[in-house]
Order: structure tokens, then sequence, then C-alpha cells
């Protein structure tokens, strides 16, 4: 799984490279987007390459994460080891999530303006979290950019260890998974953009922000938006520093925090109708 | 003690690494706008709304009333549903009456108003829009 999720991360990385020729963080943003899609030879294809081998090395890393939480791997191995791998599975989300930004139609807009107020709830620390994320204005995508196509690949590099020494013997794998990907790439179509200008009455974030978004409309924007989705991330986190005397009880207790989170992803499908197209 | 070619590889060491620095907190503070200019060319007639640059301009009986389209709540643009001559919010669901009352949650706030100046020469309303 982990080698998979690696392959992932390496096709969205040489995918992003290439889109990244052609892709302008300033000025118009969906028409450049929508310029390296529409015009540009094999650009629809690799913006779904892209989007899809993030997608994959988000739910691979979920996966692998699942896979070592159930075999209890917390247990024993370094603490320092479990928190890298936690802390790869929670910058998956940020990964996306600003490329989901990027896109520079509508909803990315409206991503980012929720992200960026969404930090600046944070006490103490809000504002000065949020100037870091996002800059409201002409400059609004430069940050995410940043982050999206520098500084987090940088850490998942760093953070994804001794994998990285493991790809060339099991390249076969990586091949099947690239082969799929553009299969998937070439037939899968992308969710449609929506030009900034355009009135909707309905806008979505990325699909694993939509309980959340749905939390939001009833909660204050603090606990439901920034804590919320902070607990299990943070409970998985601390496994392997809590005594094994407690540790069944914090297991059941991760278990339950994303069981809820899971739940309320799924009421937030079936219970607003264009939150899943 | 440090020989010549120690100091003259720590100098060059902190030069690149002050510049990397300097290069990253320009590029993070940026030189961007603060605000924006927003014109409409004619005034609204009563009960009508118009939109530039996310604003609202609102004929209201006591005169135009300008509201910024961001959402109080986090910041979404608010649409104007006609049908229904309120404000709403297409991301969390928030409402708001023409004059920018707040009608239905979450949001705790009513719609942030701008200040709204008229051209003498032209008769047009300018509006200034923060864009923080």
């Amino acid at each position: 799984m982990a080698e998979l999720a690696w392959w992932a991360f390496l096709f969205a990385l040489i995918t992003g490279v290439i889109l990244s020729f052609n892709y302008r963080p300033w000025g118009d943003v969906f028409k450049s987007v929508s310029k390296l899609t529409g015009w540009l030879p094999y650009g629809a294809f690799f913006r779904r390459l892209h989007y899809l081998s993030g997608q994959a090395f988000l739910i691979l890393t979920f996966a692998h994460t699942l896979e070592h939480f159930l075999r209890e791997t917390y247990r024993h191995i370094k603490p320092q080891e479990w928190t890298k791998l936690v802390l790869l599975f929670f910058l998956s989300f940020p990964l996306v999530f600003t490329g989901f930004i990027l896109k520079g139609d509508k909803g990315g807009i409206i991503a980012g303006r929720v992200m960026y107020n969404l930090a600046q709830e944070i006490p103490c620390l809000g504002s000065g979290l949020a100037a870091l994320l996002l800059r409201p204005g002409e400059d609004f995508f430069l940050l995410p950019y940043l982050h999206h196509s520098v500084i987090l690949p940088l850490v998942v590099i760093f953070l994804l260890g001794r994998h990285r020494k493991r790809l060339l013997p099991k390249g076969g794998l990586g091949w099947t998974l690239m082969a799929f990907l553009a299969f998937l790439a070439t037939f899968y179509p992308l969710p449609p953009d929506v030009p900034p200008h355009v009135e909707t009455t309905q806008i979505a974030g990325p699909w694993f922000f939509h309980g959340i978004q749905l939390l939001l409309r009833y909660g204050h924007p603090f606990w439901v938006g920034v804590l919320w989705p902070l607990v299990p991330i943070g409970l998985l986190a601390i496994l392997s520093f809590i005594p094994s005397s407690l540790l069944k009880w914090a297991k059941w207790i991760v278990i339950i925090t994303w069981l809820l989170h899971v739940t309320f992803l799924l009421i937030a499908w079936c219970l607003i109708p264009g939150f899943i197209k | 003690m440090l020989t010549r070619r120690e100091v003259f590889t720590r100098f060059l060491q902190c030069l690149v690494a002050g510049s990397s620095l300097y290069i990253v907190w320009k590029y993070v503070r940026g030189t961007g706008l603060s605000s924006l200019e927003v014109n409409f060319s004619k005034p609204p007639k009563e009960g009508e709304v118009l939109f530039s640059q996310g604003s609202y301009l609102v004929g209201l009986k006591q005169g135009p009333i300008a509201f910024s389209a961001r959402c109080p709540h986090l910041g979404c643009r608010l649409e104007y549903a006609a049908m229904v001559q309120h404000f709403q919010c297409p991301c969390h669901g928030s409402q708001f009456a023409l004059e920018g009352r707040r009608l239905k949650g979450p949001a705790k706030k009513r719609m942030t108003i701008l200040d709204l100046r008229m051209d003498d020469r032209c008769g047009a309303y300018k509006i200034t829009l923060p864009l923080s």
C-alpha cells in the first residue's frame, strides 16, 4: 500500500510539473486553467491524471494508515515513526485541498476564502496563520500555489522516509497503477469548473470536506471547522505515546470519531443536493 | 580559531540563507492591493440589485446602499435570489434581507455595509471594497 501511495504521489508530482509550465497563479487563473484544459494538446488528459493521482495518493495513504492502525503497529514501532505516518496522512488533505483552490473556478475561490476565514477563527494564532495560508486580493492564488507545488511536496518527500528507497525493486506495481490511472484519465470526466462570475445556488468544497461543510451550517466555525477535523488525526497521532493500559480505550475513541466523520460525510451526500454530481 | 576559508564559507552560507528568507518573506508579504475601487455607472431603482466586482448596490426606499458580497460567516460570495428578493449563501445557507438584515444563520452578523460615494459630475456611485 505504501509503495502504491508513493507511486501515486510521484505521478501527481510529474503531472503537476508538466501542468505548471502553462499554469499561472496570478491574473485570470480560471482562464489559465481553461486554456490549459481546452487548448493545449493533452492538457485535459494531464489535468485528469494529476487530479486522479492526487486522489489516489489521499486514498492510498488513508488505506496505509488504516492498515497499520488495525494491525496496531503503533505498539511496536518508535513513536516518531508512527507520528510521521499520521502526519503524512494529515498532509495529504491540505495537498489535495490547495489543488482544489488552484482550479481558480468559483468553487476553488470560495474554498480558499473559507480556509482563510476558518484559520482566522483560531484564537491568538488565527490571523498570523491565515496570512501564511492565503493573501486576499490580486495575489489570492500565490500562497496556495507555493504550498501545493513546493512546501507540501517537499515535506511529503521527507516524511515518506524509507519508502523512497523501496521504489525501484517493486516498480512493477507502480506501472500497473499508472496504467490504471491513465485509463481512468482517458475516460473519466473531471467535475465541471464553474466560472467565477456565474451565479449558483449551491457550492461544494472537496468531497472529503462535505461533512464539515454540513456541520458549518449549524456549529461555530472554530469548533466544527478547525477543531473537529483535527480531533481524529490528533488522537491517531498520539496513540503511540499512550500507556498500554489505556490503549484499548484510546483505540475505540479514535474509531468512534472516525465513524462520526464518515457518518457526517454520508449525511451531507444524502441531504444536500449538488454535493455529488 | 577559524581559518580565512571557513569565515568566507560561513559568510556565504549566511548570505544565501538571509537572501532566501528575504525572498520568502517578500513572497508571503506581497505588494498587492488592499482595497478596490468599484464603480456603478447608474443608480439602482427601488428594489433593484446591482452587482459588480464583489459588491452589491441595492436601491432602497431611503436611497441606495452598498454591501460587500462576502458572507459575514465564512466569506462565501452571497447570491441575490430575485424570486424571493433576498441574498443567500451558496455554501452554508445563511440568508439576508434586501437591506442586509440577517434572516437565517449560521451567520451571526448582518451583511457588511460599504462606504458609498456619489460622483457629482457624472452621477456614478463609487464603493471602496476592502480586499482582506
